[in-house]
């Protein structure tokens, strides 16, 4: 096991590597430049300069990228140029508020996911099953800024079942002291129950937004598989041994699906910790793919490649994560040490 | 713990978040007529504040996020109301409400603001000197006196340090930190080598007001002479609000200061600026009560607010313009006569009533039709005319014209605009490709002077007339992307900048309007609109000689959901 662990965290950490180099150039071409967007305002070259200068945008590529290297090494991602902040701190600031976001918006995708595609797959063809194909088109060709907007609008406006869609709390109510950077968590640990209810409520239409493509993509992957497994030689013996359909369902039939369910799952958290950006604009939702699109905006460097870097990190240490529980999930992994899927 | 448990626990946690927006234990909508709480509180429910101002605290959301609050910086147009909101500049505009309740400021009207009195006299080189006599009761929010000293340093760091201003200082005739003196601890004389009337509508700007020096002093350092870095995040104003909380990108949270001499004209206890990036969502909110103020909305959003009576929409022409670039470097647009047949081609009434929904004014030229000593005789000329525009096509001796016009990818109207563009130009034969750009990507491109035909807008901070001319159109302007130049334009301009006299003033710009209309560097579409949404019970909202919008100004009264 020890083998495996290290052959993934370390192909993890040259793919890492690889991020980090190319980033660099990669937006380097991109057209724009960070020091006009910021001063052209002001009409004056020299204060363009001036940005640019203080910046070290004006600096030869290569020592740019030295310096880049240098301030990786020590934890530095730059500082950004549209807030002169320094973007490590400010990543940090907005991580916990897509964690949060991603996170429950998997466990809502994946209990959804699990329970109607393994209900599905018990009868294939049956009105559910189809029920089920049904709701996986129309969940993942579903935009997700359209939907936000349809929800906001029903939900809030019209319906005023859920709160203004603004930040992660009420404005006015204050954040619970920050321990894990999750508001829901924190404000159990500080005992803050009001704090808990509001910041549940701010979740809700954003995880929903997110869930409802989620939800079709885990769905679809427990279907088929489940539907393979309970089809199996080895299930058909356990029913012709009299043994208890749920104890069927879960151990002979979900556990071995699991390991392409597991896929499909990491692959969506992959893609809700980078990719929710326009659910974030929508709701005003305070977390790094919010930053990014900022800083896309205004060719905000630093900024840019901080959130790639911070991304690129994520997905890889997902991978790990979810390498390792095929490990738990198949010992033939363990014992091969390379992974049943990549994923 | 047993499986079965830990299913349960799993699924109660799941579970909660659906059970938990059924829940009434906490605001929901209209969660902003509570005070807001303070930034540098723990505890976890909201807190009452305290200091100046009635009523409740308002909530607004501009176009953009409040990023950088130096006032020497350029940041966005949120920063800009928060500076305006920190920051006394020792004048300001006289105030009186149009009849739709609008603040307009005065253009030529100052009253004393951070100054209790001031004197103008002449100068024997012809310039102007100012005699400011401070405030008794000026005070800094940490208790500290305003001094005449501080003012000088807030001069002299604009003159000297990093920042923008320093480029606008020469067109008020100061140059050098010798003309900011001080006679005494309350006495600040300003001098000017020009004696007009810009040099007064400069000093009521909010980046002119007084930096606490000794706060400044303490966050310097060797590379950082001017605390750029510390001010960039920190308030060392004294004007009528401090920061309470200050998230950058996201929210800033304001709190009237109780020790602000004017404390009781205030009109919020609480003024928090929200960053809402989608406008779609902003009306949303500002209908549902959420917000009590929207800025940056598109016109059409505008147009759909204007229905719903707990709304009010304040329209705020500007004499920024919102103008077509033509590039005279760029092939066919040499020819004088090819500009104005697009000139003439131009369908001014729909771009007014299509595009802008009837929110602003036509623009009649780069000094456009509100402006002071626009030509209304040269702005009527500026029509929709076919016949002129094919004559002067045939007159150009060119044909199968084609062109390419840039407008940015981010801005609904500057699209809704170029499709009508390209219709009517298409009417006198002449092919126009629209290219969207993003906003990055536009900027580069027009500082490169590479684009043939943009869409760009403009507004100059005081609305001077000679000030607009002297970055749109002369020789040298680094944002003429036109690449026109005309030195007997130029040699007007800068007549007029240093001109007090308003009947010269009127003359010059006058002649200057003429040789933009027959040598059309720029095709102008509309005066700028900085449009408003309040819900009906706000008041306050002003319009001053900056479009910025005044914070203190905003009054929310208890009963206003």
């Amino acid at each position: 096991m020890a083998r495996y662990l290290a052959i993934r965290v370390g192909t993890g950490a040259l793919t890492v590597v690889g991020v980090v180099l190319l980033v660099f150039f990669i937006v380097r071409v991109l057209p724009g430049d960070a020091a006009l967007v910021r001063g052209v305002g002001s009409g004056d070259p020299a204060y363009v300069d001036e940005i640019r200068h203080q910046y070290g945008l004006d600096r030869p590529l290569l020592a740019q990228f030295g310096s880049y290297l240098n301030g990786l090494i020590h934890g530095d991602l730059g500082t950004s140029v549209r807030t002169s902040m320094p973007v490590s701190g400010e990543l940090l600031s907005r991580l916990p508020a897509t964690l949060e976001l991603a996170v429950y918006a998997v466990v809502v995708s994946a209990m959804c996911g699990i329970l109607f595609g393994g209900v599905a797959a018990l009868r294939p063809g049956g009105i559910i099953d189809g029920a089920c194909r049904v709701y996986e088109s129309i969940g993942s060709s579903m935009a997700v800024f359209w939907l936000g907007l349809v929800l906001t609008y029903v939900f809030f406006f019209k319906l005023g079942l859920f709160p203004p869609p603004i930040d992660r709390l009420p404005t006015g109510i204050m954040p619970p002291p920050q321990v894990t950077g999750f508001y829901t968590i924190d404000s159990l640990l500080a005992g803050q129950w009001g704090t808990f209810g509001d910041s549940l409520k701010q979740l809700a239409l954003p995880v929903i937004t997110l869930s409802v493509g989620g939800t079709a993509a885990v769905l679809k992957m427990v279907r088929m598989a489940m539907t393979g497994v309970l089809a199996s030689e080895f299930v058909r013996t356990a029913r012709g041994l009299q043994l208890g359909k749920v104890e069927i369902f879960l151990r002979d039939g979900l556990r071995n699906a699991m390991i392409p369910v597991l896929t499909s799952i990491g692959l969506l958290f992959g893609y809700l910790l980078g990719g929710n950006i326009l659910v974030e604009i929508i709701f005003a939702w305070p977390g790094v793919g919010r930053y990014a699109y900022t800083a896309i905006q205004s060719h905000d460097l630093a900024a840019l490649q901080g959130f790639v870097i911070l991304t690129a990190v994520l997905y890889v240490g997902l991978n790990v994560v979810v390498d390792l529980l095929y490990g738990v999930l198949d010992p033939r992994v363990r014992k091969s040490a390379r992974p049943a899927m990549t994923s | 713990m047993s499986r079965t448990r830990k299913a349960l626990i799993a699924g109660a946690a799941a579970l909660s978040l659906l059970v938990a927006s059924c829940s009434s234990s906490a605001p929901t909508a209209g969660g902003t007529s509570g005070p807001a709480g303070s930034g540098t509180g723990t505890s976890g429910e909201s807190t009452p504040s305290t200091g100046a101002g009635s009523g409740s605290a308002v909530v607004v959301s501009l176009q953009d996020a409040v990023t950088v609050i130096d006032p020497h910086q350029l940041a966005t147009r949120s920063s800009d109301a928060i500076k305006n909101a920190l920051y006394d500049p020792l004048l300001a505009q006289k105030f009186t409400p149009n009849s739709d309740g609008l603040l307009v400021g005065s253009m030529t009207d100052f009253e004393p603001r951070a100054a209790k009195s001031y004197k103008v006299d002449k100068t024997a080189e012809g310039g102007m000197q100012i005699t400011f006599t401070l405030r008794d009761d000026l005070k800094f929010p940490d208790g500290n006196a305003v001094t005449a000293e501080d003012y000088k340093y807030t001069f002299d760091r604009a003159i000297q340090g990093p920042g923008y201003v320093k480029s606008g200082l020469p067109f008020i005739g100061i140059t050098s930190p010798d003309q900011i003196k001080v006679v005494d601890k309350s006495t600040l004389q300003i001098t000017s080598a020009y004696n007009t009337q810009l040099v007064l509508t400069y000093l009521t700007f909010p980046i002119y007001g007084a930096m606490e020096q000794s706060v400044m002093e303490q966050h310097k350092t060797s590379d950082d002479p001017w605390a750029m870095k510390y001010l960039s995040t920190n308030d060392t104003g004294s004007g009528p609000f401090v920061v309470s909380q200050f998230d950058p990108d996201q929210q800033v949270t304001l709190k009237a200061d109780g020790t602000y001499w004017n404390a009781s004209k205030v009109g919020a206890p609480q003024v928090i600026v929200k960053s809402i990036p989608d406008p779609n969502q902003r009306a949303l909110l500002l209908r549902s009560g959420a917000i009590d103020v929207a800025g940056g909305l598109p016109p059409s959003t505008i147009k759909q607010l204007e229905d719903d009576p707990n709304v009010k929409i304040y329209k705020r022409p500007t004499t920024g313009v919102m103008m077509m670039g033509l590039n005279q470097k760029s092939g066919d647009l040499a020819n004088a006569d090819l500009r104005k047949a697009i000139m003439f081609a131009v369908p001014y009434d729909e771009l007014l009533s299509n595009v802008m929904q009837g929110l602003t004014v036509p623009a009649g030229g780069l000094v456009t039709s509100t402006m002071e000593t626009h030509d209304k005789a040269i702005g009527a000329q500026y029509k929709t005319d076919i016949a002129q525009a094919e004559k002067y096509l045939q007159q150009s001796g060119l044909k199968d014209v084609h062109l390419k016009l840039s407008v940015q990818a981010s801005d609904e109207s500057q699209q809704n605009a170029a499709v009508l563009i390209q219709e009517s130009l298409k009417k006198i034969g002449i092919t126009l490709d629209i290219d969207q750009l993003s906003d990055a990507a536009m900027v580069q491109a027009e500082s490169s002077k590479s684009l043939q035909m943009y869409l760009y807008g403009w507004y100059s901070w005081g609305e001077d007339p000679f000030y607009q001319m002297h970055f749109l159109a002369t020789c040298d302007s680094p944002i003429n992307y036109e690449q026109y130049c005309n030195p007997e334009l130029d040699k007007l301009v800068d007549q007029g900048v240093k001109t007090g006299d308003a009947a010269t003033r009127n003359e010059l710009s006058s002649k200057a309007q003429q040789i933009l209309f027959d040598d059309v560097p720029a095709v102008p579409l509309w005066s700028l609109a900085r449009t408003v949404a309040a819900k009906s019970c706000i008041t306050g909202i002003d319009r001053s000689n900056t479009a910025i919008l005044g914070l203190a100004s905003l009054t929310k009264p208890a009963n206003c959901k």
